[in-house]
């Protein structure tokens, strides 16, 4: 009977121990310095281009050929939303459409991208070059790529990148604008308007222009605002210095597109009225 | 955006309704939309291929009539897992040894202690309804009785090896009673093992142990007993309800999005870890025949883990996020059905869309370098690092429950007995969030992401904790809340019962104080002066009487009748507006008031059992408080939904009864209708949660005549027993709910979220019409037999005894039954369209089984 009894025993033990439940998980490896290395056979002057020589408003679908660039802007000061810059190393920049929020998380500046650009639609969206998922032929309103289908078009690559603005006077903006829109630029020697300086960057409910000169004067610019960002309730500096930022345009006018704050270093004394 | 909604539909203790749980805050957010569901009921269900044993005999039951009676059983265990619960309740007083082990915060019994410890939880009396008990006043549901003492075990050892496919797959037991040796010792040891590597729901697991220890030591007419007992488990979740159309997407209506793959193995974010042990010292004495006094101290203590990803300025990591879905794209403002088949498309060609994608997460922990500026508060020191964007962590409730108990029973005569009682039971509860996993990044922050920064711009209002700002998380540390609830019970009751042969009637009154006060940790910088340090208590004097009678006609035909006044303190989680931020309290916290009557016929031969009963309650100044992230465009934030003065009614009738046809084949069966509903229109305030702005919007809820979401409201269950004298016995059961209504969001029912709806139109109908969920039928099918194992070996001694018990559930494999459906609380206020958040729905389990060998002896 003990036998029995000492049996039973160590076959339950047995059984018992062997039923560990795993409950431990490695983390996955770090994905960032695995870089896919997908074949790129197109460049993004050449959707700039061909975006361009559409009329405002009017997209086309775009075949099978992949590009690749490092994303130079994100949502993660919430001035942009729901779209991320991608620049190549060709120098070529263009804003992809994504229908989601908090793209930085996967898609922050630095971020290295590879698009499979078939079937999206390249739009001339008032004036600005944009890749998106849809585009209303009657309306031309845009949709951008809905966040269950993003993985199809998008891959991650490594991270991170680092791309130097180009630097450029207000003259070089003005005078050969599609060069340089949707591309990182740093402008030198910069101030914000009298009446642009010491105020919030944007008014609380609405989304606000605000306008920068360069210093002796030559030109003038619109920088775009968004009310939702993190420091649209910041003040704007009076000093002078460089910035750095996103050259774009609305239908003819140019404009600037801050990432964050961290890019206005305008802390020299103010020299210009 | 958010996430879970765990609405805690208060009517507590009366109309139970506990529907959707409650959880959230204004801070850093769960993951999912899944609302969570409240205890009772769920791990009933889960005791349920505990409680597969052997008979029914096993629910002993004080009332005179009850061991005939197949009700409370069946109701239980066959219907329990259809979210049946009787008279829309399921609020029973439970005691152990003579201490209560309802939950004080929540007002119902967790089960999870006494998990896996059947075999020495089995020595019960329950009293039904408002039937007197001797142990206790008892709740308008009865009185459950449970004596674990080592006295009370049967001598002998139980060996049970359980097979099964639920929340786990197997079970060993061991039990060793060794019955009360002659210096009037006895002890009794129990541990089993519950496991499982994945349960019958995907990604789900299982992991349980149980130990309970018992000594008694009876000295003359006093019996002394300690017990003490836990069951520290881990086990891996379900999300508790999706929309249908994840669960068309997904081609299962056991969809769990709680998981996803890491490194090939599917890992689960929602796992519930606990240990919290029980302790209890009890004395029983008996100075005479006629009298009986049981003493009783308990103590109960550890923690409850509960986890899930946490994320900070994040895309939703659900998968199921309504974002995510082709329906997103079929609402308005911008239809677009080509979109929303190209997700579809997507989705189906690829399933772990609908699973967390643990690598995504780690991978944008990775990449998220930021430098964090005055760190702690101190100037200059800033530190650079991966900022992690999603995080696991635990909510932990770390309580300590102490509880007193004496009850006295003495017969005066024949006639006339006496039950009381001295209750008290204070319990501390410390909330908490602790980070357990940076999932990849070098650390967290203690910031709430939902303070609004907009127009007047107050860098205090991120910090949850003013006292620590801008505090660095790592693994282990607090965040979030912090806080500490004190509750303090004290009952004092008495009974006196007369029995004659005629008539049996009794009263039986309870004296009550209730006292709680919350103590904060952290010095949330919305409310700097309501959220640190000790609040002021909130006391509360609460009554109950009762009385009822049975007239014998003869010895066969019993009628009775009982009524019952109560007022019930109200829950601390309905009378502070948002416990975990601040100690601010709703306007006028009062008592509930419960009126309930009861009466029915009895009717029991040798061969017949039947019970007819009806019964109402009547509740007035109820609160319910729910949290929800608002979408209304004039909010668009976190807000405690309080509604306050709700009236509710619980009417219904029973009936049941057993018939043996000879002696091997008997019948019972069961019906139980009844309707639970709103009975006035409540006002309701809402408090936002992002602002230290506490002024209230108050407006009117029509909800008059909506069902409370108790359960199925009409079953019907029927089955055929086949018992012969051979040592095996089978039955059949067959059962029908109905009537199950969804719970509504009573913001639904408001002039603002039909305002310009014409009524009448098919959009209003689909606004306010409350949803019935379909009707289920389903089979049963159990069976047992047991062996004398001398008959094996002659040497064997003959009360060796091997058991097998089997049982097939749902064995028409209906998959498609529906036993929680709810109105999301979040609703599109601009095109007053409610399919933008559609119900959520949770299934019961197709076919499933349990099998149990047990060796006895």
């Amino acid at each position: 009977m003990k036998i029995l009894k000492l049996s039973i025993l160590s076959v339950l033990f047995t059984v018992s121990i062997t039923s560990c439940v795993k409950q431990e998980y490695d983390a996955p490896p770090n994905a960032n310095s695995i870089d896919p290395s997908k074949v790129v056979n197109s460049q993004i002057s050449y959707l700039t281009e061909s975006c361009l020589n559409l009329e405002s408003n009017k997209a086309r679908v775009l075949g099978d050929s992949t590009i690749s660039g490092v994303v130079i802007g994100d949502d993660r000061s919430g001035n942009i939303y729901k779209q991320i810059y991608v620049q190549d190393s060709a120098g070529g920049g263009i804003i992809l459409l994504l229908d989601r929020t908090n793209l930085y998380g996967d898609y922050p500046v630095g971020r290295k991208v590879y698009v499979n650009l078939k079937g999206l639609y390249l739009v001339n969206y008032r004036g600005l070059p944009e890749i998106a998922y849809y585009v209303d032929p009657a309306t031309g309103s845009t949709s951008g790529i809905p966040s269950s289908l993003i993985g199809d078009f998008i891959t991650k690559g490594s991270y991170p990148n680092t791309v130097t603005p180009k630097v450029v006077t207000i003259s070089d903006l003005f005078s050969s604008p599609a060069r340089y829109l949707n591309t990182l630029i740093k402008m030198e020697d910069m101030q914000f308007d009298v009446a642009s300086s010491g105020v919030l960057y944007s008014n609380p409910s609405s989304s606000t222009n605000r306008t920068i000169k360069d210093c002796p004067f030559t030109g003038a610019l619109t920088m775009y605002n968004s009310s939702y960002s993190t420091f649209q309730s910041a003040i704007t500096p009076s000093g002078k210095g460089s910035i750095t930022g996103i050259f774009t345009t609305y239908y003819t006018t140019p404009q600037f597109v801050l990432r964050d704050t961290l890019d206005v270093l305008l802390t020299g004394a103010r020299t210009c009225p | 955006m958010l996430r879970k909604v765990y609405v805690y539909i208060g009517l507590l203790s009366f109309l139970s309704v506990t529907v959707l749980g409650q959880e959230t805050n204004s801070d850093t957010v769960i993951i999912s939309n899944n609302d969570i569901p409240v205890i009772t009921i769920d791990d009933n269900v889960l005791n349920q291929d505990d409680d597969v044993s052997t008979s029914s005999s096993q629910n002993a039951s004080g009332m005179s009539f009850a061991s005939d009676d197949p009700f409370l059983f069946t109701a239980g265990f066959t219907l329990g897992q259809y979210k049946f619960r009787s008279r829309g309740v399921n609020n029973m007083e439970l005691q152990i040894n003579g201490i209560q082990i309802q939950d004080l915060e929540r007002g119902f019994a967790s089960f999870g202690s006494l998990g896996g410890l059947n075999d020495v939880m089995r020595s019960r009396k329950t009293t039904y309804g408002l039937s007197p008990s001797e142990y206790a006043y008892g709740n308008t549901n009865g009185t459950n009785y449970i004596d674990a003492s080592a006295a009370s075990q049967r001598k002998g050892t139980n060996i049970s090896f359980n097979q099964t496919n639920r929340s786990y797959r197997s079970r060993v037991m061991v039990t060793h009673n060794s019955g009360i040796d002659k210096k009037g010792w006895a002890y009794s040891l129990s541990a089993s093992r519950r496991w499982a590597n994945e349960g019958y729901v995907a990604g789900t697991f299982y992991d349980g142990y149980s130990l309970y220890g018992s000594v008694s030591k009876i000295i003359k007419n006093s019996q002394f007993n300690f017990t003490a007992f836990a069951a520290p488990t881990t086990r891996g979740q379900a999300i508790y309800a999706a929309i249908d159309e994840v669960y068309q997407l997904s081609n299962d209506n056991q969809y769990n999005g709680a998981w996803g793959y890491q490194n090939g193995v599917k890992r689960n974010s929602r796992v519930v870890k606990v240990f919290q042990p029980v302790l209890i010292a009890n004395h029983t004495w008996k100075p005479s025949d006629r009298t009986r006094l049981n003493t009783a101290i308990g103590y109960e203590f550890g923690k409850y883990n509960n986890s899930s990803i946490d994320f900070y300025n994040a895309y939703n990591p659900d998968p199921s996020y309504y974002r995510n879905l082709p329906s997103y794209y079929l609402n308005p403002p911008d239809p677009n059905p080509a979109i929303a088949n190209a997700i579809r498309s997507e989705i189906l060609s690829n399933p772990n869309l609908l699973q967390l994608d643990w690598h995504g997460m780690y991978n944008a922990n990775n990449s998220n370098v930021e430098t964090i500026k005055n760190v702690n508060g101190i100037a200059g020191n800033d530190v650079t690092g991966k900022r992690s964007l999603y995080v696991l962590s635990n909510r932990v409730d770390d309580m300590k429950k102490y509880s007193f108990n004496t009850n006295i029973e003495h017969e005066v005569n024949e006639h006339i007995g006496l039950n009381g009682g001295v209750k008290f039971v204070a319990q501390q509860d410390r909330y908490y969030k602790q980070l357990i996993d940076l999932m990849g990044g070098d650390f967290f922050l203690n910031y709430n992401q939902f303070a609004n920064q907009q127009n007047v711009p107050n860098p205090a209002f991120s910090q949850n904790d003013i006292n620590n700002p801008n505090q660095l998380i790592k693994k282990d540390d607090v965040y979030g809340y912090d806080y500490k609830l004190n509750i303090n019970k004290f009952d004092a009751w008495g009974q006196v019962a007369f029995d004659y042969d005629r008539i049996d009637f009794f009263f039986a009154a309870n004296l009550g104080y209730t006292s709680f006060n919350r103590e904060g940790f952290m010095k949330n910088g919305l409310f700097p002066d309501n959220s640190f340090g000790k609040s002021t208590s909130h006391d509360f004097m609460t009554h109950k009487t009762k009385g009822g009678f049975t007239v014998k006609i003869d010895s066969r035909n019993h009628l009775y009748a009982n009524v019952d006044y109560t007022t019930e303190a109200p829950a601390v989680i309905n009378t502070y507006i948002s416990v975990r931020t601040r100690d601010f309290t709703i306007k006028d916290p009062v008592v509930l008031k419960a009126k309930t009557m009861e009466c029915g016929y009895v009717f029991k031969s040798d061969k017949v059992f039947v019970r007819a009963t009806g019964y109402i309650t009547d509740v007035t100044d109820a609160v319910v408080n729910m949290q929800f992230f608002n979408d209304d465009p004039s909010v668009v934030s976190f807000v405690n939904y309080i509604l306050s003065d709700v009236s509710a009614r619980n009417i219904g009738t029973e009936f049941s009864g057993s018939l043996k046809l000879d002696d091997k084949w008997s019948l019972t069966g069961l019906a139980a209708i009844g309707q639970t509903f709103y009975t006035n229109r409540p006002s309701v305030n809402f408090y936002q949660d992002n602002q230290p702005d506490q002024t209230s919007v108050e407006r009117k809820v029509y909800i008059k005549n909506y069902y409370l979401p108790v359960g199925p409201q009409s079953v019907y269950s029927f089955a055929i027993n086949y018992r012969p004298r051979t040592f095996w016995f089978g039955k059949i059961n067959f059962n029908y709910t109905d009537r199950n209504y969804v719970g509504i969001n009573p913001d639904r029912r408001t002039q603002q979220a039909t305002d310009l709806v014409s009524p009448d139109s098919e959009n209003w109908k689909e606004i306010v019409d409350q949803e019935k969920l379909p009707a289920a039928f389903t089979i049963d099918i159990s069976g047992g037999k047991s062996f004398r194992l001398n008959k094996l070996y002659k040497k064997i001694n003959y009360n060796k005894l091997l058991v097998l018990n089997a049982g097939v559930v749902n064995v028409l494999n209906n998959t498609n039954i529906k036993v929680v459906g709810y109105e999301q609380l979040r609703y599109d206020y601009n095109n007053r369209n409610p399919s933008k958040f559609p119900n959520k729905y949770d299934y019961a389990f197709g076919i499933n089984y349990y099998a149990t060998l047990s060796l006895r002896f």
